[in-house]
């Protein structure tokens, strides 16, 4: 999984719903079509999406296939916010020792 | 599936710097390349920035793209502060550069930074 993955993942509505139904608790995929007016395949395509993402997890309990969501799912979101966090105030560091350097 | 770019996870970083520089100054070092490759590079996992906006010397948008990634966007929005400097607000939004359509005019065209 990597950053542009979750946030693809993220960036459609119903994914978004999807995973912020698991994020309340553990559902199958009958259960996670309640309120949502979507077929069951394009549910399963949706889950397998988040699930490629690295969002969520899924495990089989009988007849059924349960999903929760992945503990480090979010992880690269985080890194972003990391990433550019350092990324921008060293640069406009840069960019004051640069404007000294610079003619008018 | 879809791909909505309308927000999404709303990330966003924005930051204020004072800087010891008129505005017209502060523009030429983010926009002449020489001088923004100078402080810019080397940008992080290979992102490329591309001049969406550019209003001198007060607004300038990038539309900023990291590999294959959905393009954020990057505002820079520059007034004179009351010492003759230029107070800085730099502003990066995840995933917003593809709501805004590039502007031919002032367009420098792809600025390809290797990382």
């Amino acid at each position: 999984m990597n950053e542009s993955d979750v946030f693809r993942a993220l960036a459609d509505p119903t994914r978004r719903a999807v995973f912020e139904k698991l994020a309340a608790g553990s559902r199958n995929a009958t259960e996670l079509r309640v309120g949502l007016e979507i077929s069951q395949p394009a549910m399963s395509q949706h889950l397998a999406v988040l699930r490629q993402a690295g969002l969520i997890e899924e495990a089989r309990q009988g007849r059924y296939v349960n999903y929760s969501v992945s503990p480090q799912g979010l992880v690269p979101l985080q890194d972003w916010v990391v990433r550019y966090s350092r990324f921008w105030p060293d640069r406009i560091g840069k960019l004051q020792d640069l404007l000294k350097e610079m003619d008018q | 599936m879809t791909d909505a770019a309308d927000g999404a996870t709303e990330q966003s970083l924005a930051y204020d710097y004072e800087l010891d520089a008129p505005p017209e100054k502060v523009w030429r070092a983010l926009t002449v390349p020489a001088f923004r490759d100078h402080w810019l590079q080397p940008a992080p996992a290979g992102a490329v920035a591309e001049v969406v906006e550019a209003v001198p010397p007060s607004r300038l948008k990038w539309s900023w793209r990291e590999a294959d990634a959905p393009a954020d966007l990057v505002t820079f929005t520059l007034r004179p502060s009351r010492t003759g400097g230029t107070l800085l607000r730099l502003v990066h939004e995840r995933g917003a550069g593809r709501a805004s359509t590039p502007v031919a005019a002032n367009s420098n065209g792809p600025l390809a930074m290797a990382a």
